[in-house]
């Protein structure tokens, strides 16, 4: 009884200790102090002092050490790799410290979200590039400065997708490597099905005549899917950039303000074919694995749509030979779609020129040839900048060459909420696999749904 | 003390303590879980990005846009269902296996402990393996059926079985913890009612009618009252479960909970997701109520 | 329950009930176990195994431990864990039993108006509570710390609830009897009241054990500092953009389910022995 009377106590001594902390503490918070958590990284505290009053000191002689924090979610290697990057950087400016944290990925969003409103945050932060319109429109994001990051220069040396994060003339966000997609497959499925897995299709008619041929059914069911559509992975982007750009149309307005997939040339044949797959050529099913990358792991199904990220993924955890080949063409035109997690500066850290000089020092680092030479081979995701690409280590590469193949013609979808536009797809494509319902009204009901958030979202700005 | 209490009353005094046991936890309350509901609530009326500074007035908008969206309405009626399937079957079977439990005599920890493991282990963990055993193909349970010479289904795949699915999935997991409450209720109810209706001739049914049931009345409007509440808020299983991970296929799956959240921190759309929220917190409030209003009836025998 | 649906039959042989009773519950428990050992297979399975169907192992190994262990600090994430769990399940079995006492065994004004309103903080989703938390804990500096893991948890509308609802079965003569001796208002509830409800209260400290060791959205976002995570969120890191390492997420989820078991094997114990040691019996 003494026991739990003494723990008892030393649980209200503890209530009574963390209520009362509140009233000493100042309410408002210097951004990211470092003394708050000394157990937790020890290594931290000296850098502490330093930064407690950077605008203190008027002058911003620069011998004075200034901290940053960058954000990013969490890939292993992607981590890492900023580490190294990290200490690299430190040594060629010993007045900077920059800290990096990571967050699981499926929560990254709603992390950084929920620290905005707190005043919270990083001064350099890694964002997904759909995510920029709403961040740029609430004033988070800071523009990069025309004199150091000068737009035309951006245009001439970057790959042009990144000139989606390009809002009124100004840069927002500048990457350090892109991604597009191409078809994974199974070598073993290609051979036993009497294919040349040398000789993969070129044209998505071509792709679908080999899905046929690799697609099993036994008993009246389907065992092996040919290639296997998963709308919640990828094909959402097939369908989008992909296969529409194929059929000779464009998804969206020029000024990002209308939905085109059933208005532009070729937006319903696109869509036709994508169901086709399922209804028509009876490649795939959506009962094969349980979505797309699992399916194809689980040789499930011989082909799928991802981007160069699954490469990794492909490698640690495929049990068979396989392979990657580009985006094959469509009837009118060879597209591929491109995406990238990009590095942006926040409004927090422009607020302090100390900061602001050191983000952009490091963002400048971040978005260079050399930081990309290492990250490509690192990580798997292709260099932003053109000069890179032509780099012959990643182009004679069997791996990576079908990725950069279609570069030029990679495309980035300008999204106000990526989320619910891929929903507003997948819920089309699965009511009329699922419900028998007509592909048509199918598409015009989701073009409805994210004309409307176009709409809320342009009203908005 | 004894001095200055002269002048209460016993009963005065008693009220007294009582508002002193309270203070510290009300305060918690008011502090840590009322004044943030309030300020998540108030958001309901205006329009808010969350990245934005800037909250504009929206008034009952929110409101009314919710109410004209399909999906919320799709998502509600999940959500009953999920309760009105989950939580009779959770206390049924509950009640059931803590009556077995409490009569067997030999390897009782053992069984509870088996009980009481899928309640333990992450759910996230537990969803993985749960949509393998759905797996159309070659997962165990159409493996199962095909054994037996029945159709095979598409559950997780299949808009009309999705749902059903995953009530099953969470029934199982929550089982344990009904068997525990109920284990500790049935534990509390002094043997000598029994001996004494023994005496009277009752047995079995009758007993379990008669004695058994009436006695277990606080633990049964603990459960239902929290079961409810609990399946109301249905999240994490959905999440996890749902084919596609987002309450899909086509919202057959999506919970009011997850909508909301879907809404604040995919869309973000805070205020309205708020708007849901205030709805959400309406019907569980009026529930409750009525809940604890039927079954709280003590049992005069 | 077998004899008890017919009341006035003969009786069944006590060994056909027994045989019924343990049969039954044999196969509802590996119904209920099953899924469990699927998990603790996959977590022996190498990473190339995980997409084949096959249930158990072929190439059993424990790399996917090994892994867990060296790669991230998992032994911190467990201290923390089992710090957070602890302190919260003390603060709760202490509070949430009083407050249940207090409304159970005493009369006053407002009394089920108190009680709706604790109740009422189950009713909104903690998701929605997010935001405001973080802005608080984000003021008082309460991000990346303990405190600031565990504050949402201190005290539960729901240990409330079931404390109200075991403690009301405690006979108030009892307790008036106690007073006549001289117990203080403090000494009825710890001393009195307390012990008699151990089966309820064992069970409130298993639950609430728990929910916080399992707790994930609130720790992902308060927490920053790799060190100051808790094992939930630390599992999350193995489920990134290219599909979850689902072999590392079950060695981890199984060294994280370990612990709980044998608290609540400890705990178990409790739930029946409660009545016994009461002098409700005679």
């Amino acid at each position: 009884m003494k026991r739990i009377t003494l723990l008892t106590l030393f649980v209200l001594t503890l209530l009574v200790a963390a209520c009362a902390a509140p009233t000493a503490a100042p309410t408002q918070a210097p951004a990211a102090n470092p003394t708050q958590a000394p157990a937790a990284n020890p290594t931290q505290a000296p850098a502490a002092n330093p930064t407690q009053a950077p605008a203190a000191n008027p002058t911003q002689a620069p011998a004075e050490k200034v901290e940053i924090e960058y954000w990013q979610y969490f890939y292993e290697s992607k981590k890492n790799l900023v580490d190294e990057l990290i200490t690299e950087f430190e040594k060629q400016n010993p007045n900077i410290t920059v800290v990096q944290t990571t967050f699981p990925y499926e929560q990254y969003n709603d992390k950084v979200a929920a620290s905005v409103p707190a005043g919270r945050g990083p001064d350099v932060i890694n964002l997904y590039y759909g995510w920029l319109p709403r961040y740029i429109n609430s004033g988070y994001l800071a523009p990069l400065p025309e004199a150091d990051f000068p737009a035309a220069e951006i245009e001439k040396d970057f790959v042009p997708m990144v000139q989606i994060a390009k809002v009124d003339g100004k840069y927002y966000a500048l990457p350090t490597a892109v991604r597009n997609l191409a078809v994974f497959y199974n070598k073993d499925l290609y051979t036993a099905a009497g294919l040349d897995p040398a000789n993969p299709p070129k044209t998505f008619e071509e792709l679908a005549a080999a899905a046929q041929k690799m697609t099993k059914v036994e008993n009246g069911k389907m065992t092996v899917a040919g290639w296997r559509i998963d709308l919640s992975n990828q094909d959402h982007n097939l369908f989008r950039e992909i296969l529409i750009r194929g059929y000779g149309g464009t998804p969206q307005s020029e000024d990002h303000k209308k939905i085109l997939w059933n208005t532009t040339p070729g937006g319903y044949d696109a869509w036709q074919f994508l169901v086709d797959l399922t209804t028509k050529y009876k490649v795939s099913e959506p009962t094969i694995g349980q979505d797309g990358p699992t399916a194809w792991l689980a040789q499930q199904a011989a082909m799928m749509v991802s981007g160069s990220f699954y490469l990794g993924t492909a490698k640690s955890k495929a049990t068979f030979n396989y392979g990657v080949f580009p985006m094959p063409a469509g009837p009118k035109a060879t597209a591929n779609f491109g995406s990238f997690w990009t590095h942006g500066i926040t409004t927090k850290a422009a607020q302090d020129p100390a900061k602001l000089a050191a983000s952009v020092k490091f963002l400048k680092f971040l978005t260079s040839a050399e930081v990309m030479k290492k990250w490509t081979p690192a990580i798997g995701e292709l260099p932003a900048r053109v000069e890179v690409l032509q780099d012959p280590t990643f182009t004679s590469d069997p791996l990576l060459a079908p990725f950069l193949k279609t570069l030029p013609v990679s495309y980035a979808t300008f999204f106000v909420d990526e989320a619910a536009d891929r929903t507003a797809l997948m819920n089309a494509y699965d009511s009329v696999i699922l419900k028998g319902a007509d592909p048509k009204q199918a598409l015009d009901e989701a073009v409805a749904t994210v004309q409307k958030l176009f709409d809320e979202y342009w009203a908005s700005k | 003390m004894a001095v200055r209490s002269r002048g209460l009353t016993l009963r005065q005094r008693r009220t007294i303590w009582a508002y002193v046991f309270l203070l510290v936890p009300l305060l918690f309350f008011i502090g840590i879980r009322v004044a943030p509901t309030l300020f998540a609530m108030s958001v309901s009326l205006f329009k808010w990005d969350i990245l934005s500074p800037t909250k504009p007035w929206l008034g009952l908008e929110n409101y009314q846009t919710l109410f004209n969206d399909p999906v919320f309405w799709k998502a509600l009626t999940n959500t009953l269902l999920y309760v009105i399937l989950s939580v009779p079957l959770q206390l049924v079977v509950g009640l059931f296996i803590a009556l077995l439990l409490q009569r067997a005599t030999r390897w009782k920890g053992f069984f509870r402990a088996l009980y009481f493991i899928p309640f333990v282990t992450s759910t996230v963990a537990i969803s993985w393996v749960w949509r393998w055993m759905y797996e159309p193909t070659f997962g165990p349970l159409n493996q199962l059926l095909a054994l037996l010479h029945l159709p095979e289904q598409k559950f997780l795949a299949d808009p009309d079985q999705a749902l059903f699915a995953i009530v099953i999935a969470i029934v199982w997991q929550a089982v344990g913890f009904y068997i525990i409450i109920f284990l500790a209720g049935l534990e509390s109810i002094p043997s000598d009612f029994y001996d004494a209706a023994k005496i009277d001739g009752a047995h079995g049914w009758n007993l379990f009618r008669h004695i058994t049931l009436p006695l277990l009345n606080p633990t049964i409007v603990f459960l239902t009252v929290i079961g409810t509440i609990t399946a109301i808020q249905v999240f994490t299983q959905v999440l996890n479960m749902s084919y596609q991970g987002m309450g899909g296929p086509l919202n057959s799956t999506k919970s009011l909970v997850l909508f909301i959240y879907q809404q604040g921190f995919s869309s973000f759309k805070m205020g309205y997701a708020a708007a849901g929220t205030v709805v959400l917190f309406v019907i569980i409030l009026l529930i409750t109520l009525i809940q604890l209003r039927v079954t709280s009836r003590r049992v005069e025998y | 329950m077998a004899e008890q649906t017919q009341p006035s039959a003969r009786p069944l042989p006590r060994w056909t009930t027994e045989t019924i009773l343990y049969a039954v519950l044999l196969i509802g428990g590996i119904v209920m176990v099953i899924p469990f050992i699927w998990m603790l297979a996959t977590s022996l399975k190498p990473a190339k195994e995980i997409f084949l169907g096959n249930f158990f192992p072929l190439a059993p190994t424990f790399e996917n431990y090994q892994i867990v262990l060296k790669k991230v600090p998992f032994a911190r994430w467990y201290l923390n864990s089992l710090i957070v769990a602890t302190l919260t399940t003390l603060s709760v079995a202490f509070f949430d039993s009083l407050v249940g006492f207090t409304l159970a065994k005493y009369e006053f004004r407002g009394k089920n108006v108190i009680f709706i309103f604790i109740l009422s903080t189950l009713m909104v989703p903690t998701e929605m509570l997010i935001i405001p938390w973080f802005i608080l804990s984000n003021n008082f500096h309460w991000v990346d710390t303990y405190w600031g893991i565990m504050f949402p948890g201190m005290m539960s509308a729901f240990g409330i609830f079931l404390m109200k609802q075991f403690m009301e079965g405690i006979p108030s003569e009892l307790l008036d009897a106690a007073r006549i001796d001289g117990v203080s208002e403090f000494g009825l509830f710890w001393r009195i009241a307390m012990p008699l409800v151990r089966p309820a209260l064992a069970a409130l400290c298993i639950f609430t054990f728990l929910g916080n060791w399992n707790a994930f959205l609130w720790p992902v976002i308060i927490t920053e500092k790799m060190d100051m995570r808790t094992i939930p969120v630390g599992l999350s890191f193995f489920s990134g953009e290219a599909g979850a390492s689902w072999e590392l997420i079950m060695a981890g989820a199984a060294m994280a389910t370990i612990p709980v078991l044998i608290v609540f094997v400890i705990f178990q114990r409790q739930i029946i022995k409660g009545i016994a040691l009461t002098g409700l019996k005679g």
